[in-house]
C-alpha cells in the first residue's frame, strides 16, 4: 500500500515537471502593442454641454485620441479621485484587498467587483483616478501574488497567504512592516525579492493598468504613487502624480528615503529627464506637527529656496479623506460654526498624534502668506483637492447611502464601523468615506487634468457631485447676469481658483456660482473665507456669507439662521423642500488692505442629510451612536485664490 | 504547432506522462524522484548554486561554500523525501494550498497556448454582446423651471409654456423661456451617463421614453421641471470587433482558464468516489456520490 502510494505521487509531480518545462520552451503570448488603443470613446464636450457620442471606432494612437477630443475654453468639472489603495499596497492586501490597479480602474468606471464577499458598485462612474498604491512594497505584492514571481515561495510570504484570520493578519504584519517603517531607518522586510520584482510590480502592474484603462475624452488613468513616510508615526505621506507615461524606472519609496526634501530632489531629478509630476501631501491632522514645521529637516528655518521648490512641486493639498476633514477642527476654529464636520476626533487618541492648530489646511494655506512677505515665496501656496485612501481599491467610494467600509475587514461590517477601530488610526464610527476631486479642464485627457491640478483649478467636495466655480479681479465688470457670463467674464477679466492677483486699489470682485450634486441634495449657502495674517505673523480669518437659499435674513449679529433640516432620522431619508439648486453670488473685500498678503476660498454647504452611521443604524434597526453626528452638511472647497501686493 | 495542438487537452498529458514516468521509474528501480534512494547533484545544478550564490555577495563562491551550498541542498532533498514518505505533507495547510496553486498554475498556463482566432473572438463577442455595448445617446433640447422661484406654480408655467411651445414647433426660439440655470438648452448627441453627469440619472432615464419630434413634460430633474424635444436618438449597439479587440480577447482568455479549470477538476473528480460522511448533529441527508460533490 505505501509503495503505491508514493509511487502515484512521483508520477504526478513528474507530470507536473514535464508540463512546467513544456511552457519554458516557447510558448509565449503576443505582446500587446502599447500604443494603439481602441477608440472606445472619443467625446466632445461643448460649452457644458454633455459629451458627444464617439465616433466610428477605428484603433488609433493614444495621441490621435486624444487630439481628437474637442477642448472646451470654458472648462467643465470632472470628478476624479487621487488616493486609492489596491492588492499592491501591502496593509490593503493584508485587510483582504485583492482588487488589483486594473480592477480599481474598472470600478471607477462603473464595473461591479467584490470587496469582501460582496459585490459593489461605485452606481456614479468617476472621470479619472490615479491608483496610488505605496511604493514601498509593491515588489513584496507582485512576488505574493504573481503566479511564478520571484521569491513568490518564501516561507514568510507562504505564511502570509495562509493566513485567514484577520487578527494572525495584522501581528503578521506588525512583525514583519510596521515596526520596521516606523524605526528610524526603515527596510525592506525579509521576504524581498529583490527590485526587479518591485520594476515588474511598477511597469507590467501598475502602468498596465494605467494604460490599458485609459479612454481619451471618457475615462482618464493618472500614473501615481504614495511615498509613505511615518517618522515617529506622524505623516509626511505624499501622492506622487505624473502627467503622463514619461515616468521612471521605478517609484520612490519610503525606504529610499524617509525625509520630504530628498522626495523633492529626486523629483527635480525626474524633470530633468522629461517627467512632469507633482505631490500632494494628507492627512495633515495626523502630522503630529510635522507637516508644516518653521524649520527644515536639519532644522533651519524656512528659507525662499525651500518653499520655492516646495511649492514647485506640492501644488495641492487633500482637503479630506476617511481618517478625517484637514480643513479646519472646531476645538481651534469656535467662531466658525460649520468647523464640526468630520473632525475625526480619535485620530488624536492614537501614536500620540494629538490635533494641533497648526496640523490644518486653514491655518496652513493662511501661514504661508507670512512667508511670501518675510521670504518672498510661500512653501504653502496649496490648492485643494480631494481623495479617499481607501484601502478597498474602490476609488471614489465616497458615498454615504452606498458605503460598505474602506478598509477591508477593519471596517467591513456592521459592527466594526459601529464599534471597531481602523488599525492605529481612528474609531470606525469617527472615519468617514472621504472626499472627491473636481477639476477644471478643458477636457478629459491626461494632460489637461493634470494640467488643472498643477494650476490649483481644483476643489474638493465630501462625496458628493457639487460643482463650483470661483473668480476674482479688479477688472471683473460687477454683478454678472447668469452663469455663463460669470465664467466668461471670470475667464476674460479675472483669475479661476487656484490664480493669483497681484495689486489692486480697491478690493477685487470675487464671483461665484455652485450646481447641486443632480443626484443629491440642494445646497444651504456659498461662504467665503478670507485669511490673513496679524504683525505677529499669526493667521487670521474671517467666514463671510455671500449667497444663500430661501429669504432669510442675518440677525443682527451678521448670523445667517440655519436652513433647516428635512431628514427623517427614522427612515435615513431627507427631501429637497428646502434649499436651491443652483447659488450664484457676487462680493466686495469691505475690510480689504492693499498692502496686506491675504487668500480667499469658497465653501459651499448643502442642506443636512444622513450620516452613513445614520443609514446604517437604520438598514439594521438599531439605534443611532450616541455622541456621533446623525446627519451632516456635506460641501465643497475651491482651492484659494491669493492676492499678493505689488511692493 | 504540432505540440501545441497536443497540449490542448491538458489532462490527458498528465495523465499519459504520469504512466508512462511511473513506469520508467518502477523498472529502472532508480531515477532520482523523490520515491528513489539516489540523489544525484548534475553540473547544472551547481552552476546554479553558484549562480545564485554569486548574484547575492557579488562573487563566485569558494569551494569550501560551494561544498555547503550542495551539502544543503542534499539535506533538503533528505528532509522532503523523508517528509513526503511519512506524510508529513499531508495535513499541512500552507504545502496543500501551495501544491494546489501550482497545479492550477499548470493548467491555466497551458489554456493559454493558442490565442483565440477572429472567429472565435467574434462568436464570444455576438454572445456577450451587453458587456461591450455603447449606451444609448439622445440629443435634446431643454427648458427649464425652477421650482425654488415659481414654488407651487411651477408645474402649472411649464404646462402653459408646453402648450405654446407645441404650436411654435421643434425649432421655436427658448432662450428667454424658462428659468435661469447653468444647464445647456441645446444637448447635442450625448451618451446616456454623460447626460446623466450633467441632469442626474433619473432625468437621463426618464427622456428615454419621449418620442422625438415634439416637445414633452414636465420632466423632473434634481433641479427642477424641464420641458424636453428630442431631436435624434441613438440606440445602443455593440461595436465592431476590430474596435473593441484587446478587451475582447482579454475577456474570452480569462474565461478560457476558469473552464479549462473548471473541467479538468469535472474530469478528475469523476476518478474519485467522495463520500461525505454524516454530521452526528446533522439532521439533513448525506450520501455518496460519485464525482458529484460539488
Amino acid at each position: 500500500m505505501k509503495h503505491a502510494k508514493s509511487m502515484k505521487k512521483a508520477s504526478r509531480s513528474a507530470a507536473l515537471a514535464f508540463a512546467v518545462v513544456l511552457l519554458a520552451s516557447g510558448c509565449s503570448d503576443p505582446a500587446a502593442d502599447d500604443k494603439a488603443q481602441p477608440a472606445a470613446a472619443a467625446a466632445a464636450s461643448a460649452a457644458s454641454a454633455p459629451a458627444a457620442v464617439a465616433p466610428v471606432p477605428v484603433t488609433q494612437t493614444v495621441e490621435q485620441l486624444e487630439a481628437a477630443v474637442p477642448d472646451n475654453p470654458l472648462k467643465e468639472a470632472y470628478f476624479g479621485e487621487t488616493h486609492v489603495h489596491t492588492s499592491y499596497s501591502l496593509d490593503a492586501f493584508i485587510g483582504g484587498a485583492r482588487l488589483t490597479p486594473d480592477d480599481a480602474y474598472k470600478f471607477a468606471q462603473g464595473k461591479d467587483v467584490t470587496i469582501q464577499g460582496q459585490t459593489h458598485n461605485i452606481k456614479k462612474p468617476l472621470d479619472w483616478t490615479a491608483v496610488s498604491d505605496h511604493a514601498e512594497f509593491i515588489g513584496e505584492m507582485y512576488s505574493t501574488q504573481v503566479a511564478g514571481a520571484k521569491g513568490g515561495d518564501n516561507p514568510m510570504l507562504e505564511e502570509l497567504r495562509g493566513l485567514k484570520n484577520v487578527d494572525e493578519q495584522r501581528a503578521w504584519f506588525l512583525k514583519y512592516v510596521i515596526n520596521n517603517m516606523r524605526g528610524a531607518n526603515p527596510g525592506h522586510p525579509p521576504f524581498y525579492a529583490g527590485p526587479e520584482t518591485t520594476r515588474s510590480a511598477w511597469k507590467d502592474v501598475q502602468l498596465k493598468a494605467v494604460r490599458d484603462n485609459y479612454q481619451p475624452g471618457k475615462f482618464t488613468t493618472l500614473a501615481g504613487f504614495e511615498w509613505t513616510a511615518s517618522n515617529n508615526a506622524g505623516n509626511m505621506h505624499r501622492n506622487v502624480i505624473f502627467r503622463d507615461l514619461t515616468v521612471p524606472d521605478l517609484p520612490l519609496s519610503a525606504l529610499d528615503t524617509n525625509d520630504e526634501e530628498k522626495l523633492w530632489a529626486w523629483m527635480t531629478e525626474q524633470e530633468k529627464k522629461g517627467s512632469k509630476l507633482l505631490a500632494i501631501p494628507h492627512n495633515s491632522n495626523g502630522s503630529k506637527g510635522y507637516m508644516f514645521e518653521s524649520v527644515d529637516n536639519a532644522g533651519k528655518p524656512l528659507t525662499a529656496e525651500y518653499a520655492k521648490l516646495r511649492s514647485h512641486f506640492e501644488r495641492l493639498i487633500e482637503m479630506m479623506q476617511i481618517k478625517g476633514n484637514s480643513e479646519v477642527h472646531r476645538k481651534f476654529w469656535p467662531a466658525d460654526e460649520f468647523a464640526e464636520f468630520e473632525n475625526g476626533d480619535s485620530v488624536a487618541t492614537f501614536s500620540g498624534r494629538s490635533f494641533k492648530k497648526e496640523n490644518f489646511v486653514r491655518w496652513a494655506v493662511t501661514k504661508g502668506l507670512d512667508y511670501q512677505a518675510k521670504l518672498g515665496a510661500n512653501p504653502y501656496q496649496l490648492g485643494f483637492i480631494g481623495g479617499t485612501d481607501n484601502h478597498n481599491g474602490a476609488p471614489g467610494d465616497v458615498v454615504e447611502d452606498n458605503y460598505i467600509g474602506s478598509h477591508g475587514p477593519a471596517d467591513g461590517t456592521l459592527k466594526d464601523r459601529r464599534e471597531g477601530e481602523i488599525d492605529g488610526w481612528i474609531k470606525g464610527k469617527d472615519s468617514n468615506p472621504g472626499s472627491l476631486s473636481g477639476v477644471w479642464a478643458s477636457k478629459n485627457t491626461r494632460a489637461a487634468i493634470w494640467d488643472a491640478m498643477a494650476a490649483r483649478e481644483s476643489f474638493v467636495t465630501s462625496g458628493t457631485r457639487i460643482k463650483v466655480r470661483f473668480f476674482a479681479g479688479a477688472d471683473l465688470p460687477g454683478r454678472p447676469a447668469d452663469p455663463r457670463a460669470l465664467v466668461e467674464q471670470g475667464y476674460q477679466s479675472g483669475v479661476p481658483m487656484g490664480g493669483t492677483i497681484s495689486g489692486a486699489a480697491k478690493s477685487p470682485a470675487f464671483t461665484v456660482w455652485a450646481s447641486k450634486d443632480p443626484d443629491g441634495a440642494n445646497l444651504d449657502r456659498i461662504q467665503i473665507i478670507k485669511g490673513w495674517v496679524n504683525a505677529k505673523g499669526e493667521p487670521q480669518d474671517k467666514v463671510i456669507d455671500v449667497v444663500w437659499s430661501g429669504e432669510r435674513k442675518p440677525a443682527k449679529n451678521g448670523k445667517l439662521p440655519a436652513v433647516g433640516n428635512t431628514v427623517d432620522l427614522q427612515k435615513a431619508t431627507y427631501t429637497n423642500a428646502i434649499g436651491s439648486p443652483e447659488l450664484m453670488g457676487y462680493w466686495t473685500d469691505p475690510a480689504f488692505d492693499p498692502k496686506q498678503h491675504s487668500i480667499y476660498y469658497v465653501r459651499v454647504l448643502e442642506i443636512p442629510t444622513p450620516r452613513f452611521t445614520t443609514y446604517d443604524a437604520v438598514r439594521n434597526k438599531l439605534p443611532l451612536l450616541p455622541g456621533v453626528a446623525a446627519t451632516v452638511q456635506e460641501r465643497a472647497w475651491t482651492s484659494p485664490i491669493w492676492y499678493r501686493p505689488l511692493f | 504547432m504540432q505540440i501545441r495542438s497536443i497540449v490542448k487537452e491538458p489532462l490527458l498529458h498528465f495523465l499519459a506522462l504520469g504512466a508512462a514516468l511511473f513506469l520508467f521509474f518502477h523498472f529502472s528501480g532508480g531515477g532520482s524522484g523523490p520515491a528513489s534512494s539516489r540523489i544525484v547533484i548534475t553540473p547544472g545544478q551547481i552552476e546554479y548554486f553558484a549562480a545564485s550564490y554569486a548574484k547575492t555577495w557579488q562573487r563566485a563562491p569558494s569551494d569550501a561554500e560551494l561544498k555547503a551550498l550542495i551539502d544543503d541542498w542534499v539535506r533538503e532533498e533528505i528532509a522532503v523525501r523523508e517528509a513526503m514518505a511519512g506524510g508529513l505533507d499531508r495535513d499541512d495547510i500552507v504545502v496543500r494550498r501551495r501544491l494546489r496553486q501550482k497545479f492550477e498554475f499548470v493548467v491555466e498556463d497551458i489554456a493559454e497556448v493558442a490565442p483565440p482566432t477572429d472567429q472565435e473572438l467574434q462568436t464570444w463577442l455576438n454572445a456577450h454582446a451587453d458587456a461591450f455595448r455603447i449606451e444609448p445617446g439622445a440629443a435634446f433640447r431643454q427648458v427649464y423651471f425652477s421650482r425654488e422661484r415659481r414654488g407651487a406654480e411651477a408645474e402649472a408655467d411649464a404646462r402653459a409654456a408646453l402648450a405654446r411651445l407645441a404650436k411654435a414647433g421643434s425649432d421655436a426660439r427658448i432662450e428667454h423661456l424658462g428659468d435661469p440655470i447653468m444647464l445647456p438648452q441645446e444637448v447635442p448627441l450625448a451618451r446616456r451617463s454623460d447626460i446623466a453627469r450633467v441632469f442626474g440619472q433619473d432625468f437621463a432615464e426618464r427622456i428615454e421614453s419621449i418620442a422625438p419630434g415634439s416637445w414633452a413634460g414636465p420632466v423632473e430633474s434634481g433641479y427642477g421641471l424641464h420641458l424636453v424635444l428630442i431631436r435624434e436618438r441613438v440606440a445602443a449597439k455593440v461595436p465592431e470587433l476590430a474596435a473593441i479587440r484587446p478587451a475582447v480577447e482579454r475577456e474570452l482568455t480569462a474565461e478560457r482558464r476558469r473552464r479549462q479549470l473548471a473541467a479538468m477538476y469535472e474530469r478528475l473528480l469523476a476518478k474519485y468516489t467522495v463520500l461525505v460522511e454524516k454530521r452526528d448533529d446533522a439532521k439533513s441527508a448525506s450520501g455518496t456520490s460519485t464525482g458529484g460533490a460539488r
